[in-house]
C-alpha cells in the first residue's frame, strides 16, 4: 500500500522528502542530493534491528532490583493487563519481567529513533512524589515534561490556546498513565487523537489499549520510576548523539 | 494537517496510512514517527476496540516454606521490625532458617516453632544491645556525644 505513496512522492519531488511537521512552511528548493543522502542513511538505520543498541541498557535483574515486578492487588486488575502478569503472591499481582523487558526494549528503541530524527519528546507523570525526578530527567536530556494539572485542549486546541501555530510533541512518554487511581490521563486520549505515538508504563490497574508502546510494570515506586527515567534518558541521548554525528558528517 | 480525531477507530498508524493511500495527506507531510513505526511495530496493535484477552485463572505464587511461615505467623512470631535501608534478613526468613537447622538436628516437630522463636528472639535482643549509632561524620559534635552515650540507659538517674 505504501509503495504507491513512494512512487507518488518520487513523481512530484518538488518539495523536500520529509517535512517533519506539517505546520512548517515549505522551504524553497533545498539541495536534492543532500536530501536523498539523508534518506538513504535513515533507511539503513531503520533496517538495523537495534541500531542504538538499547538492548544493553538494562537486564531483567535491574528491573527486579528496581521493583518493577510489583503490581497492584488482584481486585483492581484491568482485564487487558492479564497477558503481562506472571502470577499473584497472596493477592498482590506480579509482572512477568521477561515480557516487560521485551516491551521496554521496543519502547527504548522507538525513543532513540525519534530522538535521532529530531522529534520533540514529552514526559508525563501525575504522581507528585516522582514529578521532580521526571522534570529533571526531561531537562537533562533537553526534552520536555508535563507533570502538572492537564488543562483540556492543550493538544487538541493548541493553536487557539497558545495563540500561535504550535508544534506538538512527536512522542509522549507516560511514566504513569493515570491521573489518580480512577481516571486515565486525558493526554493519552488526546495523543491518540492528534496522531502522536505514546509510550506508557502501565500498571495492573491501567488500560494499555490506547498506548502505542505499553510497558507493563510498576508505576508508583520511586526506584522503578528512577530506572525508567535513566533508561529513557540514555536512549534519547544515544539518538541525539548519532544525530549530531550525522549532521557533522553531512555539513 | 488532515487527520482523523476518532481515536477509537483503528490505530494511529492505520489512520495515517489511510490518509496517505487515499491522497488526503501527501507523503512528505507524513508524521516523523511513521517510518519508525512501520519498521518497528509494537508487539500488540494499540487499538482501543480490542477483544478482551482470554480470562484464565491467575497463577498463585506459593513456596514450600509457606507452610512453616504460616505456622510462625499463627503463633504470633512472624512479624518483626524490618529496616528497609539495610540488607538484613527479615524476621520470618531468619525464623525459617532456624527452623530448618533445628529440624536437621532432630528436634521434635511440636517444639520446633517455640524453640526457633526463642533462639531468634534472644539473638535479636543481643543485636539490639550491641547496636551502636555511628555518625556519618566522625569529627562532628554529634559523633563525639554519641561516642560515650549509653542509649539503653539514657533515662536512668546516675
Amino acid at each position: 500500500m505504501f509503495s504507491n505513496c513512494i512512487k507518488h512522492r518520487a513523481f512530484i519531488r518538488t518539495v523536500p522528502l520529509l517535512r517533519y511537521n506539517s505546520t512548517a512552511t515549505e522551504s524553497v528548493a533545498s539541495p536534492v542530493a543532500a536530501e536523498t543522502e539523508d534518506q538513504v542513511a535513515k533507511k539503513q538505520i531503520l533496517d538495523h534491528p537495534d541500531y542504538f543498541s538499547v538492548h544493553n541498557l538494562f537486564t531483567v535483574k535491574d528491573l527486579f532490583d528496581a521493583r518493577v515486578h510489583y503490581g497492584h492487588k488482584e481486585g483492581s486488575l484491568n482485564d487487558y493487563m492479564r497477558p503481562y502478569i506472571y502470577g499473584s503472591r497472596l493477592g498482590h499481582l506480579i509482572f512477568d519481567l521477561d515480557i516487560t523487558a521485551e516491551h521496554l526494549r521496543k519502547a527504548l528503541n522507538f525513543t532513540a529513533h525519534i530522538a535521532y530524527r529530531g522529534g520533540i519528546i514529552c514526559f508525563f507523570n501525575r504522581n507528585a512524589l516522582n514529578s521532580h525526578l521526571v522534570e529533571r530527567t526531561a531537562q537533562e536530556c533537553g526534552e520536555y515534561a508535563h507533570t502538572r494539572f492537564w488543562r483540556g485542549g492543550i493538544f487538541t486546541n493548541a493553536n487557539h490556546q497558545f495563540g500561535a501555530v504550535t508544534r506538538l510533541p512527536d512522542l509522549c512518554i507516560f511514566l504513569n498513565t493515570q491521573n489518580n487511581i480512577l481516571n486515565q490521563h486525558t493526554a493519552v486520549r488526546d495523543s491518540a487523537k492528534m496522531l502522536i505515538p505514546t509510550i506508557g508504563v502501565v500498571d495492573t490497574n491501567c488500560n494499555p489499549n490506547l498506548i502505542t508502546y505499553p510497558v507493563p510494570g510498576n508505576d508508583d515506586t520511586p526506584t522503578a520510576i528512577e530506572l525508567y527515567c535513566k533508561l529513557f534518558k540514555a536512549a534519547i541521548l544515544r539518538g541525539k548523539e548519532e544525530r549530531m554525528k550525522f549532521l557533522q558528517e553531512n555539513n | 494537517m488532515a487527520s482523523s480525531r476518532l481515536e477509537r477507530i483503528g490505530t494511529i498508524f492505520t489512520r495515517v496510512e489511510g490518509l496517505l493511500t487515499k491522497g488526503a495527506m501527501r507523503a512528505d507531510d507524513r508524521p516523523l514517527w511513521f517510518d519508525v513505526y512501520r519498521a518497528f511495530p509494537p508487539l500488540t496493535e494499540p487499538k482501543f476496540a480490542k477483544p478482551k484477552p482470554e480470562i484464565k485463572p491467575i497463577r498463585q505464587i506459593l513456596y514450600p516454606e509457606d507452610v512453616i511461615r504460616a505456622k510462625f505467623h499463627s503463633s504470633g512470631h512472624g512479624l518483626g521490625t524490618v529496616s528497609m535501608i539495610s540488607q538484613t534478613e527479615t524476621q520470618t526468613k531468619r525464623l525459617i532458617q532456624q527452623y530448618e537447622k533445628l529440624k536437621a538436628e532432630g528436634v521434635p516437630e511440636e517444639e520446633l516453632i517455640e524453640k526457633s522463636a526463642a533462639i531468634i528472639g534472644s539473638e535479636r535482643q543481643l543485636e539490639a544491645t550491641k547496636a551502636k549509632v555511628t555518625a556519618q561524620n566522625p569529627d562532628s559534635v554529634t559523633a563525639k556525644v554519641m561516642a560515650d552515650v549509653d542509649i539503653k540507659n539514657i533515662f536512668k538517674e546516675k
